[in-house]
C-alpha cells in the first residue's frame, strides 16, 4: 500500500461531492441558475441534452486532476481504462493523462476512497473528486468554519451517521442522545409539535443556559424541524479545540449540521412513503370508583375518627357497583374517556439531485403528519382534534461561475400546522388527575355536560372536546448564499469566501375557545324528575384570540483560507470575520426588542509533519451587546496536540492487530455569553417598585410606583477552561474502531444573583455578579464493529456511552447552617429532601421519635432527624438521589445484513437518574375530598390490618394532615431505563433485473418501530417523563411500514 | 496577548517560512481586520432613552411615584387567610383552610427554616426606599420651581414617618431589629462589609419615637395641597398618624413582654449587648399615656356614630364606612373585599371560612354590660323564637357589638345572590355545613361579620382609629396612675358609643371596678371586644404575656350534628402556642447571611 501525502485543509461550507467534471472553454450557461430552480422536468431535459454526442469512437488523450473532498490533490491514484486495461497513476499534483477511446469506461481507484467509474463521452478533461469511505482514515470531519481530515484532526468531534436520524418522528432532537457520544438528553413530552428533547453536550456545566450552539449550514439555527433526509452530516464539537473559535457561544458545545448538496450525474430521484400507528408508551392507571370510595372512607375515617358517618355510604358504593344509574352514581375512568388507543402518522418525501460539471442541485420536499391520541366529539361544529402537519423543503445549488469562483446557494424551510384543543394539553392531563371517578359522568344521558360545583376541578372531557381549538401555524425560511474565490494565483492554496444568510421565522396562533354550560345532577324530586344545578355558565359561541411570534436573523461572514504542504510539512490557516443579528419581531418589552448581536474574528492554524505529529491552534475573539462597552470582547484561545503512534517505526510490528492509534490532547478557553438573568445588566433600571398607592377621600388619586429595579453590575461572559484527552484506535484492519475521550471542564464566572446579601440591605432584586463556578468531568466513548463475513452477510455493531459528573464549586450563595444542606461540593442538580426511615409501626414509636408536624400516627412516614434536635424540619433535608438529569446515557445496536435483508435495532438507556413523585391525584386526598383522582396503585397502602413495611402509600389521610407528602426518599424512584428506541427490518430489491424495467435503480420495503419496548423498574408511567405525577402527554410508540425507491 | 498580536505572529511565521506570501494577500487580511475594528459600533445598542433613577428625582410626578412606592409597603391585615396572620392566628378567629399559611402557623409549623409570613426583607425594602427618597428628593428642581421647599419637606417627613412605621411593623413581629440609619448599605459591598447586629429593643423604640417626633413636627394636621386641606391627598401621613403610631410603640414598650422581662435575660447579641432591658420601668407607662393623650389632644378626631343612633348600626358601619371622623390611619386600597367573600356563608356566595371562636363569642358582653359569667341574662339552655326562627339562648340578650360582629346559627344574613335576609345554618347537612363542600366550612359554627360588607365595596382598611387610642390611653394610665379620672372617662366613652351600660355613669350603671387589677381586667375585656378582628389581639396577648393561657384548644359548636345537639361546646380547632411564638423567628436565610444577628429566643 502506498501512502500518499494527505494534507489537511479547510474548505468552508464545501458540500460533500462525489465528483465533478470541468470542461475547458465552456462557460457557465447564463440562466442555469434559474433552470436549476425548476422542477424535475427541467432536469430530464438537461439529461437529454448531455446524452447527445456520445456515439463517435476515436482515440484521445484524457487528462485531469484527482482530488479529495478537501480539494487536495491525490497522488498515486490508479486510473484504469476498463476497456483497454491501460493503467496510469496520478503524479504529485494529482494530475494524470491516459490514452483512451470515446465510450471507454474509466475507473479511479484509491485505497480508503470509493472507486469512481465514468464513461468517456465528449470530455477530454476529467477532473475527479473521490469521496473517502465513511469511517476510514481519509474521512472528513466537519469542524467549525471548515472541514478536516479525520486522521489529522485533534479536536473532540463526534459524528452521527445521517442514516440513523431517518426515523418516523417529527422532532429530530429526541434521536440524538445515546446515538452519539458526548450528549446527555431526555425527552419530557410526546405532544405532537412539542416533543423536543433537552440536549446537553457533556451534561450541564452552568446555572445559566446550557443549550448547545446549533449551526445548520454555518448559521445559528434550530434543528428540531429539519427533515432528517436532507441532512448530509451531523457533528458534535465538544472540546476547546473544536469550540474555542465560537468564543462566547462555544462553551456548551456545538452541533454542526450540513444539508445535502447535489452530485454530478443523471438526476437521482428518491421517493419514500411510510405510514404508521402510534400509541402511548405508557399511561398511568386510575383506580375505579368503588376503590375510590372505599379508600376515601378509609382516609376520611383516619383523619376524622370522631365522625361516625363514612364519607360515602355503603348504599352509594353498592349502587355505583351495580351501575344502576350512571348519571347519579358515575364510575368514570377519565383516561378512557379522553384517550384513544391508537392514532397514526405518515410521512412522504421526494428528493432529486444531480447536475452537470458547473451546476449541481439537490431538491427535496417532505411531508409529515401525526394525529394525537385524544378523542373528539363528532357533534362539535369545529375541529378540535390534535393534529400536527409539517412540510419541509430544501434546495441547494452549487455553481462554478468561473474557473476559480464558486457560488453556493441554499434555501430551505418548513411549514407546520398544529391543531390543539382549546384548553392546553397538559391542563387536560391535569384535569384528569384532579377529577374523581365518582363525582360526575363523562356526559349526562340527556346530553347535559357535567361539571362539579366548586373550585378548580374541571371535567376533562369538556375541556378536551368542548373548549374550542387552537390552531398554530409556524413557518421557517432559511437562505444562504456563499461565494468562494480561489486565490491560487496570488498564493498557492489561498482562497477567500464570503457568505450572507437571512432567516425568518413566523408563528401565528388562532385561538377559538369556548366553554359549555355545566350541570350537576343533585338529586330527584318527588316525581322522580332529575334536579340539575347549573354549575357553570358557558359562553355559547367560539371566542377569538390570536397571538404571533417571529424572529429574523442576518448573518454575514468573510474569511480567508490557506492550505499548503512543503515536503512532509503541511500547514493550513483560517482567518474569518462574522457578525449576526437576530431580532424578536414580537418582543414584549423595549429591551427584548433590541436585536441580539454577535461579532467575531476567528482564526485557526494547523500543522502536521507526515500526518504523524499534529498541532493545531484556534482562537475566537468575539463580542456581544450583552456586555458592558468596555468589556465587550473576549479572546478565547485553544491549542491541540496529536500523535499518530501507528505511524512510528516501533509500531510496525503491531499494525496487524492495531492498525491505527492516535493520541490527542487539547486545552483551551471558551465562553458562554448566553448568561440569562437580565439583559444589559451593566445599566441600572427603574421599575414599578413594590407598586403604587391610592390616596383620596371621595376622589381617586392613584399613583403608580417607581423604584430602582436592578442595580448596575459589571457583567461578562462565563469562562470555560476545557481539557480533553482522547484516543482513537482501529484494530483488525478497521473491523473495530474505538474512540474515547476524557474531559474536564472548569466553568467560572457564571452569572448569578448574589445570594450572600442580607435582607436588611433592602434591595428588591439581589445584585448580579459573575461568581458561579462548576467543575464538570467525565468520559465518553464509541465502539464500532464492522465485518463483512461474505459478499452477502455483514454485521455492524456500534455502542456509545456518555458519563458526566458536574460539581458545584460556587453558587454565589451564603453557606447553609448544616453540612448536609450545603450545595457546594455536590453535583449540579442535586435534590434535597428528608430521609425516610420507613413507616411508623406504632403510635408509641411516634411518641418516642423526633417530632413531625401534624397528626402523625402508626403508618405514617418516619423521617431521619439529621441534626438530632428532636424535630423534623427543614434542617433535616439532606441530599437525596441523583436528580432529574441522568449522568449516564448510552446506546447500542447491531445492523445485520443478509442479501437484501437488513435488520437493525437501537437501544437507548439512561442511568444515574431518579424520579420524584408528587402532586394532586398522586398524593391521595391531599387537598381534601372531591378533588384528586387516585392511581390504581392506591390499594398498595399501609393499614392497621395489613401493616406492610414498604407499600407505595403510607396511611391514607383526608387532607394534608402530616408530613407524609413532603419531599423525601420515600417518593424517590430510580428513573433508569433502557428502551428499544428503533427497530428496523427492510428488504432491498437492489440488483433485481425487473427493477430497471420499471425504471428503478432501487426499491426497498421496510418496517420501522420506535420506542417498542422499555425496560425499567419504574412502572407508573414512562420513566423518561420524569418528576411529578406523569400528567404530561407521554412519549409515543410508532409502528411504521414504508416503501422507498430510487429512479435514475 | 491581544488577537492582533497573535495574527501578526502567525503572519511572521508564515512569511518567514514560505516566502511566497504576496503583498496582495496582506491587503486582504488588512481589509478584514479594518472591517472588524470599524464594525465594533455594531454592538453599541445601549438603550439610552429610558428613565433613570436620577431622572426620577428631577421630576415632580416621578418623585411622587417613587414616594407612592414607599407607601405601598404599608400593611393590610385584611388578607387574613394567607398574607397576614394577626387575626386568624389569634384566639379570636380560625381560618378554616389548611392549605393557606395561617392554618399551619397554628400547628406550630413555623421555624427559621420555613418562611411563613416572612416580612423581614419586605419591610427593609420599604425602609431602604424611604431612605433613598429622603437622600435624593432635596434637589428636585421641578418641585422647587413649583412650590418650593415646603412640599419637599413634607414629602421627606412622610417618608420618615413611613420608615419609622416599617421599623415598628418589624419590631412587633420580630422584637429588636437592625437599625440601618440614614445611609443605604451599598449593594456592591462584600458580604463581610454588610454585617450589622440587632439593636436593643429600647434603642429601637427610641429611634422610632425620635423619627416619629421629627416627622410629626413637619407633617400637617390634615392632608394638604398648596397649604390647603386636600381631599385628594387623604391617606398621606399626617401629624396624627405619627403621634398615634408613637403612642402604640410606647404602649408596647411599656408592656410586660418588653419592660424588664426577666425571661429574656439570656437574649443578648454576640458581643453581650442585652436586647431586652431587665429592669421594669413604670415611667414607660407614663410615656405611653402621654403619647396617647397627645393624639387625643389634637382634637380633630371623634368617635364614629351612625346617624340613626342604633348602636348595632354604629358597630356594623364603623369600619365599612370610609374615612370616618374616628379614622387616624387608613390604607385606601385594601383587600377588604377578599375579607368579605372569605367571610360570607356559602349560601351568600362566599367561601365560608372565617370562623370566630367560642372564646371570642363568650367575650362579648351581655346587653346589661356584664360578662356572660356575671350576667343573669345569660343562658346556655333552650331556644327563643325570634320572628319564627329558633335562636339558641346563648345568643340572646347580647350587646350590640356582638350582633354586628358574629354570624351564629340561624342569624340572618344577606349577601351575594341572596334575594333577602335568611337564617344561616351551620348544621352538618345544611347549606353552609361541613358536608356540603370539601374545604369551605366553618370549624366553629360561626362566621365573622365585623367589617364584612354584604356589597363587597372597595374600601380603606383602618390601621389606627381613635377608639384604639382611648384604650391605649386608659390601659397605660391605669398602670401608673390607677385612680386617674380619665380612665373611667375614656373607657366609658367606648362603652357609651357601643350602647353598653357604663361603669358608674349613665343609665343602668355598673359598679366601678374596685382596684387597679379589676380595672385592668375590664380594660382588657373591653379592648378584646372593641378591637376584635382589627389585628390587635395577636400582639396584645403577647405583650400582656397571656398567650400561653388563652391559646391552645379553641372551641366552637358541634358542626358534625344536624339537630340541636349542635349546640354543644366542642374543641373546634387548636391554635398551639409555645414561648418561642412571642416573636417570629428570624429566617434562616437571613441568619446564614447576617453573621451578627442572633436568633430570637426559643428558635
Amino acid at each position: 500500500m502506498k501512502m500518499k501525502k494527505n494534507r489537511t485543509r479547510q474548505v468552508p461550507n464545501k458540500s460533500m461531492v462525489l465528483c465533478f467534471y470541468r470542461t475547458r472553454g465552456r462557460d457557465l450557461l447564463p440562466g442555469l441558475l434559474i433552470v436549476a430552480f425548476l422542477c424535475l422536468f427541467s432536469f430530464t431535459s438537461v439529461q437529454a441534452q448531455s446524452g447527445k454526442n456520445n456515439a463517435t469512437s476515436k482515440q484521445i488523450s484524457v487528462t485531469g486532476i484527482v482530488k479529495d473532498g478537501l480539494n487536495n490533490p491525490l497522488v498515486g491514484v490508479t486510473v484504469h481504462d476498463l476497456v483497454s486495461d491501460k493503467q496510469v497513476l496520478t503524479d504529485a499534483s494529482g494530475a494524470y493523462k491516459i490514452e483512451a477511446n470515446i465510450g471507454d469506461s474509466i475507473q479511479y481507484i484509491f485505497i480508503g476512497y470509493s472507486t469512481f467509474t465514468t464513461v468517456i463521452k465528449d470530455r477530454f478533461v476529467i477532473d475527479v473528486e473521490l469521496e473517502a469511505i465513511a469511517g476510514s482514515l481519509n474521512d472528513i470531519v466537519v469542524v467549525g468554519y471548515g472541514e478536516q481530515k479525520k486522521i489529522t484532526s485533534v479536536g473532540s468531534v463526534s459524528t452521527l451517521n445521517a442514516e440513523e436520524l431517518k426515523q418516523p418522528v417529527a422532532n429530530l432532537t429526541g434521536a440524538i442522545a445515546g446515538r452519539v457520544a458526548g450528549v446527555i438528553g431526555v425527552q419530557r413530552s410526546g405532544q405532537p409539535g412539542y416533543d423536543g428533547a433537552d440536549i446537553y453536550i457533556r451534561g450541564i456545566s452552568t446555572f445559566t443556559s446550557s443549550k448547545p450552539l446549533v449551526l445548520v449550514d454555518g448559521v445559528e439555527r434550530d434543528f428540531a424541524n429539519v427533515d432528517p433526509e436532507d441532512i448530509a452530516n451531523f457533528s458534535i464539537l465538544k472540546d476547546a479545540s473544536a469550540t474555542a473559535i465560537y468564543g462566547v457561544r462555544g462553551a456548551n458545545g456545538v452541533i454542526l449540521i450540513k444539508t445535502k448538496s447535489g452530485k454530478v450525474g443523471k438526476p437521482l430521484i428518491n421517493f419514500q412513503y411510510d405510514k404508521g400507528i402510534t400509541q402511548f408508551i405508557k399511561t398511568p392507571e386510575f383506580a375505579d370508583g368503588i376503590t375510590y370510595m372505599e379508600m376515601a372512607n378509609e382516609a376520611y375515617h383516619n383523619s376524622n375518627p370522631n365522625d361516625p358517618l363514612p364519607k360515602y355510604s355503603q348504599d352509594r358504593i353498592d349502587k355505583t357497583k351495580s351501575g344502576v344509574n350512571p348519571d347519579f352514581y358515575p364510575n368514570v375512568d377519565w383516561f378512557k374517556a379522553i384517550f384513544r388507543n391508537s392514532a397514526g402518522n405518515q410521512r412522504a418525501r421526494v428528493n432529486a439531485s444531480g447536475g452537470s460539471e458547473n451546476a449541481k442541485y439537490y431538491l427535496s420536499v417532505g411531508y409529515y403528519d401525526e394525529l394525537g391520541l385524544f378523542k373528539t366529539d363528532d357533534l362539535a361544529k369545529y375541529n378540535s382534534s390534535l393534529k400536527y402537519k409539517r412540510y419541509n423543503f430544501t434546495a441547494n445549488l452549487n455553481l462554478n461561475v468561473t474557473k476559480s469562483t464558486k457560488v453556493d446557494f441554499g434555501a430551505s424551510g418548513w411549514i407546520s400546522n398544529g391543531n390543539y384543543p382549546g384548553v392546553a394539553v397538559n391542563d387536560i392531563w391535569g384535569a384528569a388527575y384532579l377529577a374523581t371517578p365518582i363525582s360526575i359522568p363523562v356526559i349526562y344521558s340527556n346530553g347535559y355536560h357535567s361539571q362539579i360545583a366548586s373550585g378548580d376541578v374541571f371535567n376533562p372531557y369538556n375541556q378536551l372536546t368542548q373548549s374550542g381549538y387552537n390552531n398554530e401555524f409556524r413557518n421557517q425560511l432559511w437562505s444562504n448564499l456563499r461565494v468562494t474565490q480561489d486565490l491560487s494565483g496570488i498564493l498557492q492554496g489561498l482562497s477567500v469566501t464570503g457568505m450572507f444568510s437571512f432567516d425568518s421565522y413566523n408563528s401565528n396562533t388562532i385561538k377559538q375557545t369556548k366553554s359549555v354550560d355545566g350541570y350537576l345532577l343533585t338529586g330527584y324530586d318527588a316525581d322522580s324528575m332529575p334536579i340539575f344545578q347549573q354549575t357553570h355558565v358557558g359562553d355559547g359561541f367560539l371566542n377569538y384570540d390570536k397571538s404571533n411570534g417571529g424572529t429574523r436573523q442576518y448573518y454575514t461572514e468573510i474569511g480567508l483560507n490557506y492550505a499548503n504542504h512543503f515536503g512532509k510539512h503541511s500547514v493550513s490557516g483560517l482567518l474569518l470575520y462574522n457578525q449576526s443579528d437576530k431580532t424578536d419581531a414580537f418582543a414584549g418589552s423595549f429591551l427584548d426588542a433590541i436585536p441580539y448581536r454577535y461579532m467575531s474574528l476567528v482564526g485557526r492554524g494547523t500543522y502536521d509533519y507526515d500526518e504523524k505529529y499534529l498541532l493545531e491552534a484556534n482562537f475566537g475573539y468575539n463580542g456581544s451587546e450583552t456586555f458592558a462597552p468596555d468589556h465587550r470582547f473576549g479572546f478565547f484561545p485553544s491549542v491541540g496536540l496529536g500523535w499518530v503512534l501507528s505511524k512510528e517505526h516501533f509500531f510496525e510490528g503491531m499494525s496487524n492487530t492495531i492498525n491505527f492509534l492516535k493520541l490527542r490532547a487539547t486545552y483551551g478557553l471558551t465562553g458562554n455569553g448566553n448568561i440569562g438573568g437580565r439583559r444589559f445588566a451593566y445599566i441600572s433600571t427603574v421599575d414599578g417598585g413594590s407598586g403604587g398607592y391610592s390616596y383620596g377621600d371621595n376622589v381617586d388619586n392613584n399613583i403608580g410606583g417607581y423604584d430602582i429595579g436592578d442595580y448596575a453590575t459589571a457583567v461578562t461572559w462565563e469562562k470555560a477552561k476545557k481539557l480533553n484527552l482522547g484516543v482513537d484506535l482501529k484494530a483488525f484492519h478497521d473491523a473495530i474502531t474505538i474512540n474515547a475521550d476524557f474531559f474536564r471542564e472548569i466553568r467560572t464566572g457564571i452569572f448569578l444573583q448574589r445570594g450572600d446579601v442580607p435582607s436588611y440591605v433592602g434591595v428588591r432584586n439581589l445584585p448580579w455578579a459573575n461568581l458561579g463556578e462548576i467543575h464538570n468531568q467525565g468520559f465518553e466513548g464509541t465502539i464500532q464493529f464492522n465485518k463483512n463475513f461474505s459478499k452477502d452477510v455483514s454485521l455492524e455493531f456500534r455502542g456509545t456511552v456518555t458519563y458526566n459528573h458536574a460539581i458545584v464549586i460556587n453558587d454565589a450563595n451564603a453557606p447553609w447552617p448544616y453540612p448536609w444542606q450545603q450545595r457546594i461540593g455536590r453535583k449540579y442538580g442535586q435534590r434535597f429532601g428528608y430521609t425516610a426511615l420507613g413507616l411508623f409501626q406504632s403510635d408509641e414509636e411516634v411518641a418516642n421519635s423526633p417530632y413531625q408536624v401534624g397528626t402523625t400516627k402508626a403508618g405514617d412516614i418516619k423521617y431521619k432527624d439529621l441534626n438530632g434536635d428532636g424535630v423534623i424540619n427543614t434542617y433535616d433535608e439532606g441530599p437525596i438521589g441523583y436528580g432529574s438529569i441522568p449522568e449516564i446515557v448510552y446506546g447500542f445496536g447491531p445492523v445485520f445484513t443478509w442479501k437484501g435483508w437488513s435488520i437493525s435495532g437501537w437501544f437507548k438507556g439512561i442511568s444515574n437518574v431518579d424520579i420524584t413523585l408528587n402532586g394532586d391525584g398522586l398524593q391521595p386526598f391531599s387537598q381534601g375530598g372531591e378533588r384528586g383522582n387516585l392511581l390504581a396503585q392506591i390499594t398498595d397502602r399501609w393499614t392497621p390490618e395489613n401493616p406492610v413495611a414498604n407499600p407505595m402509600y403510607p396511611r391514607l389521610t383526608y387532607g394534608n394532615d402530616n408530613m407524609n407528602y413532603v419531599n423525601s426518599t420515600w417518593w424517590e424512584r430510580n428513573g433508569a431505563f433502557m428502551r428499544l428506541q428503533t427497530a428496523q427490518l427492510s428488504y432491498d430489491f437492489k440488483g433485481k433485473p425487473w427493477l430497471s424495467k420499471i425504471g428503478m435503480t432501487n426499491l426497498s420495503l421496510y418496517f420501522i418501530g420506535e420506542n417498542l419496548v422499555t425496560f425499567s423498574g419504574f412502572k407508573l408511567w414512562d420513566p423518561e417523563l420524569g418528576d411529578g405525577r406523569g400528567s404530561t402527554y407521554p412519549l409515543i410508540k410508532t409502528y411504521n411500514f414504508g416503501i422507498k425507491c430510487t429512479f435514475r | 496577548m491581544k488577537p492582533i498580536q497573535v495574527i501578526k505572529v502567525c503572519f511572521k511565521v508564515i512569511k518567514n517560512n514560505y516566502m511566497k506570501f504576496s503583498y496582495k494577500s496582506l491587503v486582504l487580511i488588512s481589509v478584514t481586520l479594518v472591517t472588524f475594528s470599524s464594525c465594533k459600533k455594531y454592538l453599541d445598542q445601549v438603550p439610552n432613552d429610558r428613565i433613570t433613577i436620577d431622572e426620577v428625582f428631577q421630576k415632580k410626578a416621578a418623585s411622587e411615584q417613587y414616594l407612592a412606592n414607599v407607601y405601598n409597603y404599608v400593611d393590610d391585615y385584611t388578607t387574613a387567610y394567607n398574607g397576614s396572620p394577626w387575626i386568624g392566628n389569634s384566639d379570636n378567629l380560625d381560618v378554616t383552610w389548611s392549605k393557606y399559611p395561617t392554618y399551619p402557623l397554628g400547628q406550630l409549623n413555623l421555624s427559621a427554616g420555613n418562611d411563613l409570613f416572612d416580612n423581614w426583607g419586605h419591610y427593609y425594602q420599604g425602609i431602604r426606599s424611604a431612605t433613598y427618597f429622603m437622600n435624593h428628593i432635596d434637589g428636585n428642581q421641578e418641585i422647587l420651581n413649583l412650590r418650593g421647599q415646603q412640599l419637599i419637606d413634607q414629602y421627606k417627613a412622610e417618608a420618615r414617618f413611613l420608615r419609622a412605621y416599617f421599623y415598628f411593623l418589624l419590631m412587633r413581629q420580630y422584637g429588636p431589629v437592625v437599625l440601618i440609619g440614614d445611609r443605604d448599605l451599598p449593594v456592591d459591598a462584600t458580604a463581610a462589609d454588610l454585617q450589622k447586629a440587632r439593636s436593643p429593643w429600647d434603642s429601637c423604640v427610641d429611634y422610632v419615637v425620635g423619627q416619629l417626633d421629627s416627622a410629626a413636627q413637619v407633617l400637617p394636621l390634615v392632608p394638604q395641597a398648596n397649604g390647603n386641606p386636600s381631599a385628594a391627598d387623604a391617606g398621606r401621613a399626617t401629624k396624627g398618624m405619627a403621634l398615634a403610631i408613637k403612642a402604640r410603640v410606647l404602649l408596647y414598650a411599656a408592656s410586660p413582654l418588653y419592660n424588664g422581662n426577666k425571661d429574656y435575660a439570656g437574649f443578648k447579641n454576640l458581643d453581650g449587648t442585652q436586647l431586652i432591658n431587665q429592669t421594669y420601668d413604670q415611667g414607660k407607662w407614663k410615656k405611653a399615656a402621654d403619647a396617647a393623650k397627645a393624639v387625643i389632644g389634637l382634637g380633630i378626631y371623634s368617635l364614629f356614630k351612625d346617624p340613626s343612633g342604633d348602636p348595632v348600626k354604629t358597630a356594623t358601619n364603623l369600619l365599612i364606612t370610609p374615612w370616618t371622623s374616628e379614622d387616624i390611619f387608613c390604607r385606601k386600597s385594601s383587600h377588604a373585599a377578599d375579607w368579605d367573600v372569605n367571610s360570607y356563608p356559602r349560601q351568600g356566595n362566599g367561601w365560608n371560612g372565617m370562623a370566630p371562636t367560642q372564646e371570642m363569642v363568650d367575650a362579648y358582653f351581655m346587653k346589661d354590660g356584664k360578662t356572660i359569667k356575671e350576667s343573669p341574662l345569660y343562658s346556655e339552655t333552650g331556644f327563643t323564637d325570634v320572628n319564627g326562627v329558633q335562636i339558641y339562648n346563648m345568643y340572646m340578650n347580647r350587646e350590640p357589638r356582638f350582633y354586628a360582629a358574629i354570624t351564629y346559627n340561624n342569624s340572618l344574613w344577606r349577601s351575594g345572590n341572596m334575594t333577602q335576609e335568611q337564617p344561616i345554618s351551620f348544621f352538618r347537612d345544611g347549606p353552609n355545613g361541613k358536608n356540603g363542600h370539601p374545604t369551605d366550612w366553618s370549624k366553629t359554627g360561626y362566621l365573622v361579620r365585623k367589617n364584612v360588607d354584604p356589597l363587597q365595596k372597595a374600601r380603606p382598611v383602618v390601621l389606627c382609629r381613635l377608639g384604639e387610642i382611648y384604650l391605649d390611653y386608659v390601659e397605660a394610665l391605669n398602670e401608673y396612675d390607677p385612680g386617674n379620672a380619665d380612665i373611667l372617662k375614656y373607657l366609658n366613652m367606648i362603652r357609651e358609643r357601643a350602647g353598653v351600660p357604663q361603669y358608674g355613669a349613665g343609665a343602668d350603671a355598673l359598679t366601678v371596678p374596685a382596684n387597679q387589677d379589676a380595672m385592668r381586667t375590664k380594660i382588657w375585656e373591653e379592648r378584646r371586644v372593641e378591637l376584635a378582628f382589627e389585628a390587635q389581639r395577636w400582639f396584645d396577648i403577647r405583650r400582656w404575656k397571656i398567650a400561653p393561657q388563652v391559646m391552645g384548644d379553641l372551641h366552637g359548636m358541634d358542626i358534625n350534628q344536624n339537630d340541636n345537639t349542635f349546640f354543644k361546646r366542642v374543641v373546634a380547632t387548636t391554635h398551639k402556642f409555645t414561648n418561642a411564638f412571642y416573636w417570629f423567628p428570624i429566617d434562616q436565610y437571613e441568619l446564614d447571611r447576617s453573621h451578627l444577628i442572633v436568633q430570637n429566643p426559643g428558635w
